[in-house]
């Protein structure tokens, strides 16, 4: 009767302690999606205001009264900034910037990382010391110093002529510095035997070699990673494309620049809000279903090196 | 000594919690809820005239009317089919998202006090009636059960 009760207060003090967690669980991630999900709701959200428009961000309810994909429509098809169906356009040299970043900083960072953890050089361990040190500070710190490097060769700052020359400046600028977060895809790597590489050597390999024709094919959670990792970047990314390319013609803007300049540029407007919104989802939904499709391999890309033994 | 713990037993307390959740919801549409001076005079809205006037309040009620009958369901599918493993799975999605619905509800509901008295400042002055209180109530209540319930489906 005893041994009964007192499992009965362990059951009751386990059921009480997850409600609590269930509790705080649930409250956190009701905070963190509220604003997406009201992006979202206000994507497709179609009511109009008194003069005829869509309504914009001046509403006072959460949930829309009117869902509708006029805000897809008038994104795609409408005018801003003079030019009719930009915002294609914006999406397209978004993708040129991710896509193009993506191949030279998953090759820079893999052969990095791949330098780092089988070949042993001088001065190796102070320049892995350096390049963690430099991690530390954040990236926008360079920013003006970059602006005017690229400037200074014409890559950055063009007018409307040859704006196509900042997107190439806007690429440099993201991958230039890439191999430098080489340290996950090292850990990767030094669980790799070491063997494999010395046997190649002897059987007359270059470097180059293995690591094309031996170490590649065995990493493909950490390429995977690294290539998400370095296609996110560029996608997402809004202060260097501000500083680069926020100056140039509005046809050669990548998609986060162009959005902002919906809601607080020279011809923004309060009722674009939803027209953004709109967008923002556009933007979101290649992420996601990467992330959904690829999620396998990263989270093998993150954890592989974690555990050494 | 674990024979002893039927479906019954273990869902008892969710039970009782879903009886007194069901009777916090009838009393909330019974009781009044807001009460509207000057401009009509000290007339008293019930939950209903002012779900049927404002959407504010439709569609959350609406909400937390479709998250008890998702809980009630989870309960049942625990009582009577516990051992499949989709129907476990099934229970445990309706349950997370009545979870969400009641206490997002319960925040969004609690917010609206900050704005009530202010919400027809230019038509009449606006007070809040024990409706409104016991709704709160309902709102966090139902919260908290969701996530006993959701304890109890880990065995």
């Amino acid at each position: 009767m005893k041994q009964k009760k007192v499992l009965l207060t362990i059951r009751s003090r386990a059921i009480l302690s997850r409600t609590l967690s269930y509790l705080g669980l649930v409250t956190l991630s009701l905070i963190w999606i509220i604003p997406i999900f009201w992006i979202v709701l206000s994507a497709f959200r179609t009511e109009v205001n008194s003069d005829g428009q869509l309504i914009g961000i001046v509403v006072s309810n959460y949930f829309p009264k009117k869902f509708g994909v006029q805000n897809f429509i008038n994104l795609f098809q409408g005018q801003f900034y003079g030019v009719k169906g930009v915002f294609p356009r914006w999406i397209l040299n978004t993708l040129i910037v991710a896509v193009v970043d993506c191949l030279i900083s998953t090759f820079l960072v893999l052969s990095v990382a791949y330098c780092m953890s089988k070949l042993k050089f001088k001065m190796r361990k102070p320049f892995m010391n350096l390049t963690m040190i430099l991690g530390l500070f954040p990236g926008f710190m360079s920013m003006i110093a970059i602006y005017f490097l690229l400037k200074s060769i014409g890559l950055a700052g063009n007018s409307a002529d040859n704006a196509w020359l900042n997107i190439v400046g806007l690429i440099l600028a993201y991958s230039a510095g890439a191999g430098m977060g080489f340290q996950v895809a090292k850990g990767f790597f030094d669980v790799l035997p070491s063997s494999l590489v010395e046997s190649a050597k002897l059987d007359g390999c270059s470097n180059f070699k293995i690591f094309w024709k031996i170490i590649l094919p065995l990493s493909k959670p950490i390429i995977i990673y690294t290539a998400l990792m370095s296609f996110t970047g560029p996608w997402m990314d809004f202060i260097f494309a501000k500083v680069i390319i926020g100056t140039g013609a509005p046809e050669c803007w990548t998609v986060s620049v162009g959005l902002y300049s919906l809601l607080f540029g020279a011809q923004s407007d309060v009722n674009f809000f939803t027209q953004f919104a709109a967008g923002c989802v556009c933007v979101g939904i290649p992420i996601v279903g990467l992330f959904m499709f690829l999620q396998k391999y990263y989270v093998e890309g993150v954890t592989a090196g974690a555990v050494k033994g | 000594m674990h024979s002893e713990l039927t479906p019954f037993r273990i869902c008892r307390n969710a039970i009782i919690g879903l009886v007194l959740s069901l009777g916090l919801l009838i009393t909330t549409l019974c009781l009044p809820f807001y009460s509207y001076r000057y401009f009509t005079i000290n007339e008293t809205m019930k939950f209903i005239d002012v779900a049927k006037a404002n959407h504010h309040i439709a569609v959350p009620l609406a909400g937390a009317i479709l998250a008890l009958v998702f809980i009630v369901a989870a309960v049942i599918l625990m009582l009577f089919v516990s051992k499949n493993k989709i129907v476990q799975f099934v229970a445990k999605t309706l349950t997370i998202l009545a979870a969400f619905a009641f206490i997002g509800l319960f925040f969004t509901a609690a917010v609206r006090l900050l704005v009530i008295p202010y919400e027809f400042d230019y038509i009449a002055s606006q007070t809040l009636e024990s409706g409104y209180l016991v709704y709160l109530a309902y709102l966090l209540f139902s919260g908290v059960l969701s996530c006993y319930i959701l304890a109890i489906h880990e065995k």
